[in-house]
């Protein structure tokens, strides 16, 4: 056969190839927690890659954002899998929501506080009768934990999806992530000089954050559908790390879609924040696993902060992929 | 003339003439005294065109903010107005939604009149009611927002209740897209008991565009930032709303911007020179926006900015030049009149010492000396 006839059998039969798989293809949808930005690169990236397509998923991914509410999505059977911070996964587990860690992607503590230095805030217990503005439910879990370790009680204000009121100077400290809000309060003109930053993981309370999830129903049906969207999610933060800007200009498009503005130089901050905790460079944590250890320092955590927490779940059951059940 | 400005020593080394000396002396000390009064005239004269700079972008800017804030003032207005209805009469929620229509109907430069009532209000009337009245089209709709969204999370709804002020929000993106930027205050009822924040909300562009439209002059524009360095107006439309000053500096690498976006957020008022890779080296005047948080600058090549500085400094470098020149001419040449004598005689001295002294000596007649024979 001739080397041009080769080369276009061996194509028809790679189309036929692709063509077969993506006919068998599993679909499913993937939720994110919050609108796209570089936290969720790696999701992007696969998708993009065909990382998740080469292992037989069609996957949808959905943005989140302040209308859309992951555990409801869930709940409510409109996703197959969702996004969720490690302290959201534990609260939430309940009898009629079964949730199953799939995939635990940051896998180390990015919360900071922020504070004014100004305002005479240089440590935690500072804090003390001050004015902070705090994320509320799941969020403020590691926060409370450290004021009440401290034995100290700032005046609490809500924070929402900005740090606005702190940047107004309405309060005298807020909480961030390292690889988000803190790096908008210095794209907004604020010095690191003027702020006094301190990083609760360095406090002792180094919980990891975001996972991927879905309830026990949907890991009993297809462990494989899960263990797969898992393996493809850390392949693509792996590329993301070996292609940041590709992967910033991926998510920018993906912003732009959904009509978030963000810039650039955000983006490529969040990115080379968070990969650190994703990634794991030598004897540290696992990357994508969710010990034992940690699991349970943050179910302790959750029940030891929120009255309405029950008993946690073992650690087999929340994560099934280690007990091979 | 080289080798009688810089002679050879009978050592062979190559020295220097006094004439050479005297000229190099006079130069310095005139070209010195001439150097320092021309330094002196551009420096007093740059000055004065800058602080003519810095008056006459005040009062453009002044003029910007006038026009600007003439929008938000009716924002402002209507707003208060709104509140004090609710405080003084209370009226039940469907004279309320009427009374927001009409307020809207008669100021077009309003695109939505908002409040959201606390849920922990004394009034059960408002327990959970957020009555909005907005544009569509070229009609007024009334709605009730507490069926569609949760406002007491949202922005213009909590900074007003927890800053306990009003205030301007920073720009946001509308229900139809487009940015809107609002105006909120905080109700109490009498017993201080939080009642709810009243907005009015405009687009963005209606308020961006008045600036934008203003004539600055030559090749300078003006840009807008909110108090948290983004641009609300700039002509590089791909800045807007996206860009804060700070992402730019760090994306072409200019810490000036920096330094001037800390000026600004922080409310001062002043001129400051920046280098733009593209664009050279520019004058800005920048003064804050009204009581908004924002701040505008005005902006103009260097080059433009201080033109007659410009055409000064070429003339001064030119005569500069040109009187250099025409001094080292004329210190040559006096110098060498009064040295002349000295070489003469310094050259008869070294036949002298050369011997034989049978030589005739050159006479001196062209210095005006008497004529002298050398015995023979």
């Amino acid at each position: 056969m001739r080397p041009r006839a080769r080369a276009a059998l061996a194509g028809v039969l790679f189309v036929a190839l692709v063509a077969s798989r993506a006919g068998a293809a599993t679909k499913a949808v993937l939720t994110l927690h919050w609108y796209p930005q570089t936290q969720f690169a790696g999701y992007y990236m696969a998708l993009a890659k065909g990382f998740y397509a080469a292992r037989g998923i069609d996957l949808e991914i959905r943005r989140g954002g302040s209308d859309v509410d992951s555990i409801r999505e869930l709940r409510e059977g409109r996703t197959d899998f969702a996004t969720l911070f490690l302290t959201a996964g534990i609260l939430y587990r309940a009898d009629d929501l079964r949730l199953v860690n799939v995939v635990q992607v940051v896998n180390r503590g990015n919360l900071l506080i922020v504070a004014r230095r100004d305002r005479g805030v240089s440590k935690i217990a500072d804090l003390d009768g001050r004015r902070m503005s705090l994320w509320g439910d799941h969020f403020s879990a590691a926060f409370k934990k450290a004021f009440a370790d401290s034995g100290i009680w700032p005046v609490l204000f809500d924070q929402f999806s900005s740090v606005e009121l702190f940047l107004r100077g309405g309060v005298d400290a807020c909480c961030a992530m390292s690889y988000n809000e803190y790096q908008r309060i210095l794209l907004a003109g604020r010095s690191p000089e003027e702020l006094t930053v301190i990083s609760l993981a360095d406090e002792g309370y180094d919980i990891p954050e975001d996972g991927v999830y879905c309830v026990e129903e949907t890991w009993r049906k297809d462990p494989e559908l899960a263990r797969d969207l898992g393996e493809a999610t850390m392949e693509g933060w792996r590329y993301a790390a070996e292609h940041p800007e590709e992967a910033v200009d991926l998510v920018l498009a993906e912003a732009d879609r959904a009509g978030y503005t963000v810039n650039r130089v955000l983006l490529r901050r969040m990115l080379d924040g968070i990969l650190p905790s994703i990634l794991a460079d030598g004897s540290w944590r696992t990357p994508g696993v969710l010990s034992r250890e940690d699991y349970e320092r943050a179910a302790g955590l959750v029940r030891s902060v929120f009255v309405e927490a029950g008993e946690s779940a073992p650690y087999e059951a929340f994560r099934p992929l280690e007990s091979g059940r | 003339m080289i080798d009688r400005l810089f002679p050879f020593f009978p050592d062979g080394r190559r020295g220097v003439s006094i004439a050479a000396r005297l000229a190099l002396m006079i130069v310095l000390g005139v070209g010195a005294l001439f150097s320092a009064i021309v330094l002196y005239g551009y420096f007093t004269s740059r000055a004065a065109l800058e602080r003519e700079f810095a008056e006459r972008m005040e009062n453009l800017g002044r003029a910007a903010e006038n026009e600007f804030l003439r929008i938000p003032g009716i924002a402002e207005s209507a707003t208060r107005d709104l509140a004090e209805v609710l405080l003084q009469f209370s009226p039940p929620p469907e004279k309320l939604a009427e009374t927001m229509k009409r307020l809207l109907e008669s100021h077009p430069d309003i695109s939505a009149l908002t409040i959201g009532f606390s849920r922990e209000g004394a009034d059960p009337r408002y327990g959970n009611y957020c009555p909005d009245a907005s544009r569509e089209g070229g009609s007024v709709r009334l709605r009730d927002l507490a069926g569609e969204v949760d406002w007491t999370v949202q922005e213009w709804y909590q900074l007003p209740l927890q800053m306990g002020r009003a205030l301007w929000t920073e720009p946001f993106f509308g229900e139809g897209g487009g940015l809107m930027v609002s105006y909120a205050i905080p109700v109490y009822d009498a017993s201080w008991r939080y009642l709810a924040t009243v907005c009015a909300s405009l687009e963005l562009h209606r308020l961006a565009g008045v600036f934008s439209a203003m004539p600055i002059g030559g090749r300078g524009y003006a840009f807008m930032i909110t108090g948290d360095g983004t641009f609300v107006s700039h002509p590089r439309r791909e800045l807007l709303m996206r860009e804060t000053m700070f992402s730019v500096a760090e994306m072409e690498d200019r810490t000036d911007l920096v330094d001037l976006g800390r000026r600004m957020i922080r409310g001062e008022t002043g001129t400051a020179s920046l280098y733009d890779p593209l664009r050279g080296r520019l004058m800005v005047f920048f003064r804050p926006v009204g009581a908004m948080g924002w701040s505008i600058g005005i902006l103009f090549p260097e080059e433009e900015a201080l033109a007659d500085i410009t055409r000064l400094r070429r003339v001064q470098g030119l005569l500069g030049l040109g009187g250099l020149i025409a001094l080292v001419v004329a210190g040559l040449f006096i110098s060498g009149r009064i040295s002349g004598p000295m070489r003469l005689l310094k050259d008869s001295a070294a036949r002298l010492a050369s011997g034989p002294l049978c030589r005739r000596s050159r006479p001196a007649t062209r210095w005006g000396c008497s004529p002298h024979r050398s015995p023979r």
